[in-house]
């Protein structure tokens, strides 16, 4: 197996798939993301056994949700890191700080997309940290606890780009 | 020697709550190295369920770096990892030069490659030290930390710093090698092929070290394929895997050196793999020393950005200082993706730019984040007395999971 046959076996699961050598970024898109957990498993079953990194780009009309794969049992996809990416719709934005509230408006839930973990259990922790940071929420995931953040921070989605603070806020009782 | 108990694959469903199990609380405060939790369920005195609690140290890493020039990031990504700098350094300046369409001179390459082999060395020794004053061996962590300052000088001849190097820059690295760092590099080489006899003397082939860790945290290959462990605990459970060698960056291609592997994954394997990485690291400094290229240290193109006084610097003192157009550098919209073998495992980065000044997404992962799953599954069915010596063979370090 090669990068133009797992190219060829991907398209066939009806993604859209990209490769640029140069910038070692192999992308696997895949428009709707109740399918994504399908094209995870055969991912899986072609050889990329095992999660790098899981996270979110904030886009102003979307989000796209990443999952990084690599293979550590098939030699010839070792140097190769598959990107599984999808968007997902974005919810209200955050408002302007109230000083009265305390707060940015409303609070906004997070955007649920199928968790992978069952997939690649290497997704676990990479999953709960993407969860805190963008807001997603992963249907399936057995634990979505905050893990980097504290739980004050929880809701606040910090790495989408509407993020911002209040000086009043940084002030340590 | 223990047996194992519970089973690692059923381990995360056994529901704890109940009068049965203990909960027993280990940190946050430094219990080895960096400051993180381990809540650990107990069933008697054995482990039934880990849970790490981790981001004490969380320093907002990514959140910095994308509201920074792309340069600016790279003190940031270094004070995440200090025991390993400059492999923290040099994956983000892989990805960067595969987004800006850079590529490093040789010479540069083989400094990146010889300034990486000499930080794996005091990052392995960093790590046995650890894992000596878990075992409670206060001999050897004084003799691990004592002979990382031979290396740490070394660094400091070359960079000019001891730990935060940000040695390396897009295009090349920021200081050609010194007069007479040859003969004082293969001096250092010397002296640690002896000292690596009196490790094994004292610590590697101790009866009471083999006791406390033979079959001791043992993750078998098709688990640690599955959860995804990375660097010498994967190579110890028997997986060839090598970011080096299977996926090459800087001068890793030209040089031969060969990637150790271990049968067991037990916590004595991870002992000896990071001892014998320590070897292949020297024999890969010996050949770069022997075959470093002459030439440039800086690509063409930044080259003739240089002023004349910086020129000059750069003729006289073969040092590199930063041309203005450094501080606004704005890469082609699209995204990269970089991967290097840092001590402790594989560091992946992911950056995505806009066209911009700043980074539009500015995404790593270090390898002790990636090891935490492993972490979970690791310690399940041993005594509560062996997880010092499993949370020490991991060599896990808390600020670098944290970011």
């Amino acid at each position: 197996m090669n990068a133009d046959e797992l190219k060829t076996a991907l398209e066939a699961e009806g993604a859209k798939v990209t490769y640029d050598q140069k910038r070692k970024v192999f992308d696997v898109f895949v428009q709707d993301p109740s399918r994504i957990k399908q094209v995870a498993r055969k991912m899986l079953e072609l050889g990329l056994d095992h999660v790098v990194s899981v996270t979110g780009v904030d886009y102003p009309d979307r989000i796209e949700v990443i999952w990084h794969a690599s293979s550590y049992s098939v030699d010839s996809l070792e140097g190769l890191v598959v990107a599984l990416r999808t968007p997902i719709s974005k919810g209200p934005p955050r408002q302007a700080y109230d000083p009265r509230t305390r707060t940015y408006g409303p609070a906004r839930p997070p955007l649920p997309v199928d968790s992978l973990t069952d997939v690649w259990p290497s997704a676990l922790f990479l999953e709960r940290e993407a969860h805190e940071m963008f807001g997603i929420e992963f249907r399936g995931h057995p634990d979505l606890r905050p893990i980097l953040l504290s739980d004050d921070f929880y809701g606040k989605w910090p790495l989408r780009k509407d993020f911002t603070y209040d000086k009043s806020e940084l002030k340590v009782a | 020697m223990s047996e194992r108990v519970y089973n690692i694959e059923e381990a995360p469903n056994i529901d704890v709550s109940g009068d049965r199990y203990i909960m027993l609380q280990i940190g946050p405060s430094h219990p080895g190295s960096g400051h993180m939790r381990i809540k650990v369920w107990l069933d008697g005195d054995i482990v039934v369920k880990v849970d790490p609690d981790i981001g004490f140290v969380h320093r907002t890493s990514e959140w910095l770096s994308e509201r920074r020039e792309f340069i600016k990031a790279i003190p940031i990504v270094e004070r995440i990892m200090l025991p390993d700098t400059i492999h923290a350094n040099l994956s983000y300046i892989t990805t960067l030069e595969r987004l800006l369409g850079l590529e490093a001179p040789p010479r540069a390459q083989y400094l990146r490659t010889l300034a990486a082999e000499i930080n794996r060395i005091t990052s392995h020794l960093y790590g046995i030290g650890i894992f000596g004053i878990f075992l409670g061996s206060s001999t050897v962590y004084m003799w691990a930390f004592g002979d990382r300052e031979p290396f740490i000088d070394l660094m400091e001849m070359l960079t000019g710093a001891r730990i935060t190097y940000s040695y390396i820059i897009p295009g090349g690295v920021r200081w050609d090698m010194p007069k007479g760092f040859k003969e004082r590099a293969e001096k250092v080489l010397e002296y640690m092929e002896k000292r690596l006899k009196d490790y094994d003397d004292i610590w590697v082939k101790n009866p009471v070290v083999q006791s406390r860790c033979v079959n001791v945290g043992v993750i078998d290959k098709t688990n640690a394929i599955r959860l995804g462990v990375v660097g010498p605990n994967l190579r110890a459970s028997g997986v060839y895997y090598d970011t080096r060698k299977h996926d090459p960056y800087a001068a890793y291609q030209n040089v031969d050196f060969e990637v150790p592997t271990f049968k067991n994954g037990d916590a004595y394997d991870r002992l000896l793999i990071r001892v014998e990485e320590i070897k292949q690291s020297m024999k890969i400094i010996k050949q770069v020393l022997k075959d470093m290229p002459e030439g440039k240290i800086i690509d063409e193109g930044t080259y003739k950005q240089l002023n004349p006084v910086m020129k000059k610097v750069y003729d006289e003192r073969a040092r590199v200082m930063f041309p203005a157009f450094y501080n606004h550098m704005r890469p082609q919209p699209g995204e990269a993706t970089g991967r290097v073998e840092a001590g402790r495992g594989e560091i992946f980065f992911y950056l995505r730019s806009d066209g911009g000044k700043y980074p539009y997404r500015f995404r790593w992962v270090t390898p002790s984040f990636r090891n935490l799953p492993f972490f979970t599954h690791v310690a399940v069915g041993y005594r509560l007395a062996d997880l010092p010596a499993i949370y020490g063979s991991v060599d896990y370090f808390p600020p670098e999971a944290d970011r």
